[in-house]
């Protein structure tokens, strides 16, 4: 038998990705954490960053803002607030964005509820244009 | 009885009423089918989340500390938050959920609560300023446009609203969707939440109890509580606008046809008059013919 798990990774909005994979890498709260077949069920709070799903011919990247993700029986569920599939992503529009973000943080005051925004706004985005140039 | 003109008019203008009619039933069809997908995409979710809650509290963590489930002894101030669509040609949408919304409220008010009323939808809102009823606060209903973090922005603000104790309960008001065919409006209790997720046994193994929790189901709940409840509005919102599509596509298959049938007396009548005149002008001229004579 296949040593594979089942992965499905879901937004309110729609599904963004079900399938086989080998090894799954998922941000978690305070890191990357890693799944493969036998995971004992676990349920854990996910970060910003990125997810990696190694296949034995390919590896699918996306971006995943915030969720839970689920394992049990070898069935992986990534419950993600926001999430991106690397196709969805450019570089270029990503990168011109970033540069409107800095220049608007600039102009802002050292301490202010709004560039904290405004920082949570640059990781995401840091992360989606790492992901965007994989 | 009209002249054939006068008629001829009325088919051209009942004929135009029918086109606009049928053209907004298509119109209708398209969206309704665009918000089906989308509610059938976001059940799945809906669905993990709530296993998800289920497990926490089969793992034995105690659910009723946390502020959300927070019942208080004797509420006084409860919210409604009432969906409805921006605009009327859609039978008795709106009508009956505001009719179910006040019904609900004039209930609440003689149980001595205060109700405040949250209206999504410009119809809505226009009626109740008609009725001089005031309102808690407004939004439009953004129809198609409305994305998950629209409803994430009202579950924030209801949150912060029961947190602060400043409502006891908030209730939500919209058309339920049983099935593709048969909506119905519907109150549902969103706050405190309702300890309703009974632990089916039978349905879940005993090996539910050996979940890890990263980093402890104390932080996992308190942070999928706000996402069940924004998951929630979510799909209320989606039902409602489905609800208010396929009321609309009746509506205006029901203006169609009855523009057909309307069309299809009014062209006997035509007909009929159109003969008549015939005959008149034939006994007109036999008769002329014959004085001649």
């Amino acid at each position: 038998m296949e040593r594979v798990i089942n992965c499905s990774i879901l937004t309110p909005e729609k599904q963004i990705y079900e399938g086989q994979v080998g090894f799954a890498v998922v941000q978690a709260h305070d890191g990357e954490m890693g799944f493969l077949y036998g995971h004992s069920p676990l349920i854990s709070k996910l970060g910003i960053g990125e997810v990696r799903l190694n296949n034995p011919k390919s590896v699918d990247y996306l971006v995943i803002e915030g969720g839970v993700v689920e394992i049990k029986d070898n069935r992986l569920i990534v419950l993600a607030e926001k999430a991106y599939k690397k196709s969805d992503l450019s570089a270029q529009e990503l990168e011109s964005k970033m540069k409107e973000l800095d220049a608007q943080m600039n102009q802002m005051d050292k301490f202010s509820e709004e560039k904290f925004e405004l920082k949570l706004e640059k990781d995401k985005l840091k992360v989606r244009l790492k992901v965007a140039k994989r | 009885m009209a002249n054939q003109r006068d008629i001829k008019r009325r088919i051209k203008s009942v004929g135009n009423t029918k086109k606009i009619t049928s053209t907004m039933e298509m119109v209708a069809t398209s969206k309704m089918k665009k918000v089906q997908e989308r509610l059938n995409q976001s059940k799945p979710y809906e669905v993990k989340v709530n296993e998800i809650i289920k497990n926490l509290m089969a793992a034995g963590f105690s659910t009723i500390h946390h502020p959300l489930f927070r019942e208080v002894a004797q509420p006084s101030r409860c919210l409604i938050l009432q969906i409805t669509g921006n605009r009327g040609l859609c039978g008795s949408y709106n009508t009956r959920v505001i009719e179910k919304t006040i019904t609900f409220k004039e209930q609440l008010e003689s149980e001595g609560k205060e109700a405040l009323l949250y209206v999504i939808g410009k119809k809505a809102t226009s009626f109740y300023n008609f009725i001089k009823t005031s309102m808690f606060k407004v939004g439009l209903n953004a129809e198609d446009k409305f994305s998950f973090d629209d409803a994430a922005k009202i579950g924030e603000e209801l949150t912060k609203l029961f947190i602060s104790g400043e409502v006891h309960e908030v209730y939500v008001s919209y058309t339920k969707v049983f099935s593709s065919a048969n909506q119905k409006p519907e109150i549902i209790k969103l706050l405190p939440i309702a300890p309703e997720m009974e632990i089916d046994h039978d349905v879940l193994p005993a090996a539910n109890m050996d979940y890890i929790f990263e980093p402890s189901p104390a932080d996992i709940f308190s942070y999928i509580l706000p996402l069940y409840l924004k998951v929630k509005i979510f799909t209320c919102f989606l039902e409602a606008s489905y609800s208010e599509q396929f009321a609309r596509r009746v509506a205006m298959k029901n203006a169609t046809d009855a523009a057909k049938e309307m069309i299809k007396e009014l062209t006997v009548t035509y007909n009929r008059v159109r003969q008549d005149k015939i005959t008149t002008e034939i006994s007109e001229i036999v008769g002329g013919a014959a004085a001649l004579e």
